[in-house]
């Protein structure tokens, strides 16, 4: 066919455009992002409001950071903090940050030096701040040391070969990783455990978790990271957060009950499952 | 002689040498690793990123807007000037900013597609309406798994429910057991990773396999 008839074709296909709030099949996705905001709102507001909500369960992986850097400070040797290879816009990074705050406190507290090592430039200007700032909280402001905020570098195995040349040089007694990670995670694990450090790792990615939980003393699963900053620092306010995710997420567990029984009842006689259809609306 | 595998060789070695403990040989290795790569980065920026969007986009097509987000950029670097640090945190806002809502855009959609996934019929058949045993078994496992990782989860709900309670316990051994099949097949692509370095060394190198 000549290639007019294609262009003919497509210009006689071409939709008008509409103007809209929506777009098509993202309108599901859109409603569930405003009820997880409303079910958060609500959770902080009711603990602002110093109104009762429920406790975090134990989480044994978040409570081992806290011994990590006791024993640390027993041995006098330094804590070693990684976020991984994710930039700012993994909410890895973000469970990172706010675990940073609460570690970089605890080290200004005790007097223990924190070597957070970073490959991501932005994540490092970040932590920085974040660990000057923590000090500051600390009354210690004198004890922040910029120098233990290393940037090694973009490439991520010359980044690892920093790190585990600092495992061994530096003798740290504490290695925490919470972030996200990829092939360096064993890399780190293995040389954090040849060290003899006490290791505390967390991350969501499947492929590398294997390695933490193997290779390391305590290891945070997936959505566990992102309870840290809550549970560590019993924050009211970031206590309702995390409440909230979770009301959240018993409200996608009820869906996928119900999901599941109406797709098994054959659609309760419809041609499609009703819910599928207001999801992918 | 070739210097490229002579090199090549005598670093992987430098390297691996971490295996036996630091040594000065590592950190040689390790601090060429990290000057090169990090030069390496900074040209490959400014060839690729910074002069032609000064040169060309800014100075030749006139789009002067660039410009705004260059001196946000800048801006970072008032943090080594005490009296006016707190500039710096203006960059960094706007960043953690862009993240944050870069992630919560981002995140509902594959969400609700791994939702709607969910929703499957247990009784699997082929063509003629006979039951698939395997893959009956299959949906129902990976129904049960579902659930009960995410039970895994809830932080909220007290575990002394014994429905909650086993449910989480059963969802922990799913995870585990999916972690294990993801160790070996990982575990398998390192080693095929080891094999190339070997015959690296033992061929590009020392020729003493072919």
């Amino acid at each position: 066919m000549n290639p007019i008839f294609y262009l003919a074709a497509a210009a006689a296909k071409k939709p008008e455009p509409a103007l809209g709030l929506f777009v098509e099949k993202n309108v599901g996705a859109f409603f569930l992002m405003l009820f997880m905001t409303a079910v958060v709102w609500v959770m902080i507001t009711r603990a602002r409001g110093a109104k009762k909500i429920p406790a975090i369960r134990k989480i044994a992986g978040l409570d081992a950071i806290d011994e990590a850097i006791g024993r640390a400070t027993e041995m006098g040797r330094p804590v070693h903090f990684s976020p991984g290879l994710g930039g700012v816009d993994y909410p890895e990074t973000f469970a990172f940050f706010a675990t940073l705050g609460h570690v970089a406190k605890l080290a200004a507290r005790y007097d223990t030096r924190l070597i957070n090592t970073h490959r991501n430039n932005y994540v490092y200007a970040i932590a920085d701040e974040i660990i000057r700032q923590a000090y500051l909280e600390a009354g210690r402001p004198d004890a922040y040391n910029p120098d233990d905020v290393r940037y090694l570098s973009p490439y991520q195995f010359a980044y690892a070969s920093g790190v585990l040349g600092i495992f061994q040089r530096e003798k740290v007694a504490a290695n925490i990783m919470i972030g996200y990670f990829y092939a360096e995670a064993l890399i780190f694990a293995e040389a954090g455990y040849q060290a003899g450090a006490i290791q505390v790792a967390g991350t969501t990615s499947t492929a590398q978790l294997p390695f933490f939980v193997t290779a390391c003393d305590y290891t945070l699963i997936g959505e566990e990271i992102y309870a840290g900053s809550a549970y560590l620092s019993k924050d009211p306010v970031l206590t309702g957060s995390v409440v909230g995710q979770d009301v959240a997420k018993i409200a996608i567990f009820a869906l996928i009950l119900l999901g599941t029984i109406v797709a098994n009842f054959n659609n309760f006689g419809a041609k499609t499952n009703f819910l599928k259809d207001l999801l992918l609306k | 002689m070739e210097w490229g595998p002579l090199l090549g060789g005598l670093l992987t070695l430098a390297i691996l040498s971490y295996l036996w403990k630091e040594n000065p040989v590592y950190r040689l290795a390790e601090h060429l690793f990290i000057a090169i790569a990090t030069s390496f980065s900074l040209v490959v920026n400014w060839d690729t990123l910074v002069k032609p969007t000064v040169q060309t986009d800014i100075l030749k097509n006139g789009r002067w807007d660039y410009a705004l987000a260059a001196i946000l950029g800048l801006l970072i670097y008032t943090r080594y000037f005490p009296k006016v640090a707190w500039i710096s945190r203006y960059p960094l806002s706007f960043w953690v900013g862009y993240g944050a809502g870069y992630v919560l855009s981002f995140s509902p959609a594959p969400l609700i597609k791994q939702i709607n996934d969910s929703f499957i019929k247990f009784a699997a058949t082929d063509k003629a309406g006979a039951l698939l045993v395997g893959s009956t078994i299959n949906n129902i496992l990976f129904f049960l798994m579902l659930i009960s990782a995410l039970m895994y989860f809830f932080f909220t709900v007290r575990r002394e429910n014994p429905l909650v309670g086993y449910g989480a316990s059963f969802g922990r051994w799913a995870i585990m057991i999916g972690l294990g099949a993801a160790f070996g097949n990982t575990v398998m692509a390192r080693i095929s990773l080891f094999l190339g370095r070997l015959q690296f060394l033992f061929g590009d190198w020392l020729h003493l396999v072919k």
